[in-house]
Formats: structure tokens, C-alpha cells, sequence
């Protein structure tokens, strides 16, 4: 498992990810931009949609991800968090 | 406070407004480390915040009880019988501080640990708990055992600077080290060191303002990068 900040890290870049192409994004280019494999980035998404942080859209063939409000929520709140772990040793 | 009898006089009132700082800047650190645990859903987060929130609880129940026997030792210092209540009434605020401190810092020294697997805390917990239950001396224990977790922790943040090289992380190690010595000399204060006692309270102090100082630069420092960042993520 990685370690606490990586994880932290890695999910913004996924958030962000999502964020930058107008809230709705294809796994392969969460893949891409995320840079994890296919298996890691899986793990990611199940528990970012546990958390409810994404949302699964299914259209057909087609699957995207949106953020949702906690989604937006840790991204504005990522520096203050990481600034927060970093401080207190919780990566 | 601990204990009245190695306190001298003058400094009663005193050691009550101290430990009332300390409670709320613990709870101020609970509260934060609860709601960036609300966003992030980290489980080391909530662990981080419920330590800290023992400790907050520690000082309140120590501050409200050294407050209860200052009020009866001024009210009535020659009966006998409040005496013996002051006694009894410390001693339980001696060992309700050190516990729910105890299990505060048990808690921060698992986060440390960074080994999440319950048996490992349930073993912290029996083995720091049942050498203070068969031992004689349970306050000497009750401040060995938290300076021993104490060193463990400084030691942690430590580690965590060197990687971080942060001034906040600095600023964390520099207050675990006030706090470690702090306890050093309470150890020490179990002699009747009435001095001891006061330094340790200091000591106690500049731990808690320099993790006051740190929060709040860190919730400066977020604010800041929040207002540029906001409306970018919107």
C-alpha cells in the first residue's frame, strides 16, 4: 500500500483530473493522467465512489465520472489537508 | 496539576488557567483534525483527532478538579474531614488526568506506528495498563509510562521533519520535545520538587502554544491558497 501522502496526492490528481475536463471524464483518461495501473486505478475509483467523492454515469457503452460536492469540497481543501498531514506526520 | 502536595501555594489558580488553555488548544486540534477527517475520510485522521480529544478531556477534568480543591482548601483548611476529601478528591483527579492523557497518547503513539491492525493497539493498551495497575507508585508510573511514549513520539516527529523539512513540522517536533521534557520533570516533581512542578507547567505551555502557532499557520496558509484556489476549482 502506498504511503498516506501519495494517497492523498493521488487522489487529488484523479479529482482534478475529472475537474480539468468539465466534470466528466472516461477511465482511460483518469489512467492516463492519474499515471497508476489499471488495477490501482480501480481500487481508486471504488473507493473515491465509496466515499462519495465521484459519481459513476453509464450511457450505454459509455462510462464517465463526475465530481460531486465532496468531491469539489476536498478539492479546494487539498493544500490546507496536505499542509494539515504534513505538520502532523499523517501521511 | 496533579498533585497538591509538591504544589506551592501561590501557584494554585494558576495551574487551573494553564490546564484550561491546553484543554482548548487540544480541542481546537481535535476539531480541525475532525474536519479535514470529514473530508478526507482517513482513518489515522479520526484516530489523530480522538487522541487529541482525550487529551483535551484530561485537562478539563483535571482543571475543573484542581478548581474543586482550591475552592475547599480556601473554604475550610483546618477540618480534618475536607482534608481527607481534598485528598481523595485529588488523588481521582490524578488518576483521571493520567489515564485519558495515557490513552490520548497511546492513541497519537499508534498513529506513529503506523501499523493498523487493532491487536497491535489492544496490545499498547494491556501492556500499558497492567504495569500501572500492579505497580505501587501509579503516579510515578502514570508519568514514566507517558514520558516513555512521549520519547516514542518525539522520535516520530523527528523522522517526519527530516523528510519534511517544513518550519510547521519543525514547530510539531519542537512542541513534542517542550511536552516530553515537561513530563521529564513532573517524573522528577514526584519527589516534592515543588520547582520541578512549576517548570514542567512552562514547559507544558510553550508545547501547547507552538502547536496553537502551528494550526494557526497552517489554517492561514489554507485559507490563502483556498481563495486562489476556489474559484479555479468551481
Amino acid at each position: 500500500m502506498a504511503k498516506k501522502r501519495d494517497r492523498l496526492r493521488i487522489i487529488y490528481d484523479i479529482l482534478k483530473a475529472v475537474h480539468d475536463k468539465n466534470n466528466r471524464i472516461k477511465p482511460t483518461h483518469i489512467l492516463y493522467k492519474s499515471n497508476l495501473s489499471h488495477q490501482m486505478m480501480e481500487e481508486y475509483l471504488k473507493e473515491l465512489m465509496g466515499k462519495e467523492f465521484l459519481v459513476e454515469n453509464i450511457n450505454g457503452e459509455n462510462k464517465t465520472y463526475s465530481l460531486t460536492q465532496k468531491g469539489y469540497d476536498y478539492l479546494n481543501k487539498y493544500k490546507m489537508i496536505a499542509e494539515f498531514t504534513d505538520s502532523f506526520g499523517l501521511e | 496539576m496533579s498533585n497538591i502536595f509538591v504544589t506551592p501555594q501561590w501557584f494554585y489558580g494558576y495551574d487551573v488557567a494553564l490546564e484550561l488553555v491546553f484543554a482548548v488548544v487540544t480541542i481546537l486540534v481535535s476539531f480541525f483534525a475532525w474536519k479535514i477527517f470529514k473530508v478526507t475520510g482517513e482513518r489515522n485522521i479520526r484516530l489523530f483527532s480522538l487522541a487529541f480529544l482525550f487529551i483535551a478531556l484530561s485537562y478539563i477534568v483535571q482543571s475543573i478538579l484542581n478548581f474543586v480543591i482550591m475552592d475547599r482548601l480556601d473554604d475550610n483548611i483546618s477540618t480534618l474531614i475536607n482534608l481527607q476529601s481534598v485528598y481523595l478528591l485529588n488523588l481521582f483527579g490524578i488518576y483521571m488526568h493520567s489515564i485519558l492523557f495515557l490513552i490520548g497518547i497511546l492513541l497519537l503513539t499508534y498513529v506513529a506506528l503506523k501499523i493498523y491492525s487493532f491487536q497491535t493497539f489492544v496490545l499498547l493498551f494491556i501492556l500499558v495498563f497492567t504495569s500501572l495497575y500492579f505497580t505501587i507508585h501509579k503516579t510515578f508510573m502514570l508519568y514514566l509510562l507517558s514520558t516513555i511514549l512521549l520519547g516514542f513520539i518525539v522520535y516520530y516527529y523527528l523522522t517526519n521533519y527530516w523528510e519534511n523539512r517544513k518550519p510547521t513540522s519543525l514547530l510539531v517536533l519542537s512542541s513534542m520535545v517542550s511536552l516530553f521534557i515537561a513530563y521529564l520533570f513532573f517524573i522528577f516533581a514526584m519527589d516534592d520538587n515543588m520547582l520541578y512542578y512549576i517548570i514542567g507547567h512552562i514547559l507544558e505551555l510553550t508545547a501547547y502554544l507552538l502547536v496553537f502557532v502551528t494550526l494557526w499557520i497552517i489554517l492561514k496558509l489554507g485559507k490563502q491558497k483556498q481563495k486562489k484556489n476556489g474559484k479555479k476549482a468551481r
